[in-house]
């Protein structure tokens, strides 16, 4: 399941969906998932560390236009 | 997860003269009520507790009277849409995360002898002088994590259920109020 950015909905769907047996990817602007352990959450919830990314791909601060794609589903 | 879960109440359609009451509903992923088009219906004595989305909320042409509903720790506190006409009466709202109050579209609502515990926002820290007495406030940064979360998840089952189904409802301009939705 890919997600834009690694904000707080994206760490707590990612919580959520990963006894699903969901691989989690994240677009972020460098690359990066970093700690959000400063920022609020209810507790026990989330993902402050970003441990449940398994890969992130970074966003070209100069594109102006970003095109989403995905794979039909199999019929 | 059944589909009937997504709301816990839900009435749709052309449904009138009906009294609902002493009634507790609790958890589901949508709306408490979720009330469409029905008619001269009355609700004394409901509760709506830790629900996704609005703790009662009313689409289409809806009217009716509420009188004793407490909404608690959900996402809105009531959620009015569309032309409905609706009245509440003793109203207790607590913790919801959202809006406490969220009226749309151009529908007339009344409300009386209600109490708002307001958790929804930063509206009620307006005016006082924080900055200048060195305290620092956050906005509801996080507080929707969870209920968004929870909805994302339930889109996952239903796109994986009735993607095509709701593909061919998008097409053909049909609004589907089935519990499924």
């Amino acid at each position: 399941m890919g997600f834009f950015g690694d904000g707080g909905m994206a760490r707590e769907t990612a919580r959520l969906i990963r006894h699903m047996g969901l691989e989690v990817g994240a677009l972020t602007r460098d690359g990066n998932v970093k700690s959000r352990d400063k920022t609020y959450r209810v507790a026990d919830t989330g993902d402050p560390d970003g441990k449940l990314c398994h890969r992130t791909i970074s966003m070209d601060r100069k594109a102006e236009f970003l095109a989403v794609q995905r794979p039909a589903p199999a019929q | 997860m059944p589909r009937a879960l997504m709301a816990g109440v839900a009435m749709h359609g052309k449904w009138a003269h009906l009294v609902v009451r002493n009634l507790t509903s609790t958890r589901p992923d949508n709306d408490g009520f979720n009330l469409a088009d029905c008619q001269n219906v009355v609700f004394k004595n409901i509760r709506a507790i830790d629900y996704g989305d609005d703790g009662v909320s009313a689409h289409g042409v809806c009217c009716y009277r509420v009188d004793g509903f407490q909404s608690i720790g959900n996402a809105t506190g009531i959620c009015d849409t569309s032309d409905s006409i609706t009245s509440y009466r003793s109203v207790c709202i607590d913790r919801c995360i959202g809006f406490d109050l969220y009226f749309l579209d151009t529908g007339r609502c009344s409300i009386a002898d209600a109490h708002i515990r307001s958790s929804a926002g930063s509206s009620q820290i307006f005016g006082l002088p924080l900055v200048a007495r060195g305290i620092r406030t956050s906005n509801g940064l996080g507080n929707f994590d969870v209920p968004m979360a929870e909805w994302n998840f339930m889109m996952l089952i239903l796109w994986q259920r009735s993607m095509r189904e709701m593909l061919d409802n998008q097409r053909n301009a049909i609004g589907d109020r089935s519990a499924g939705f």
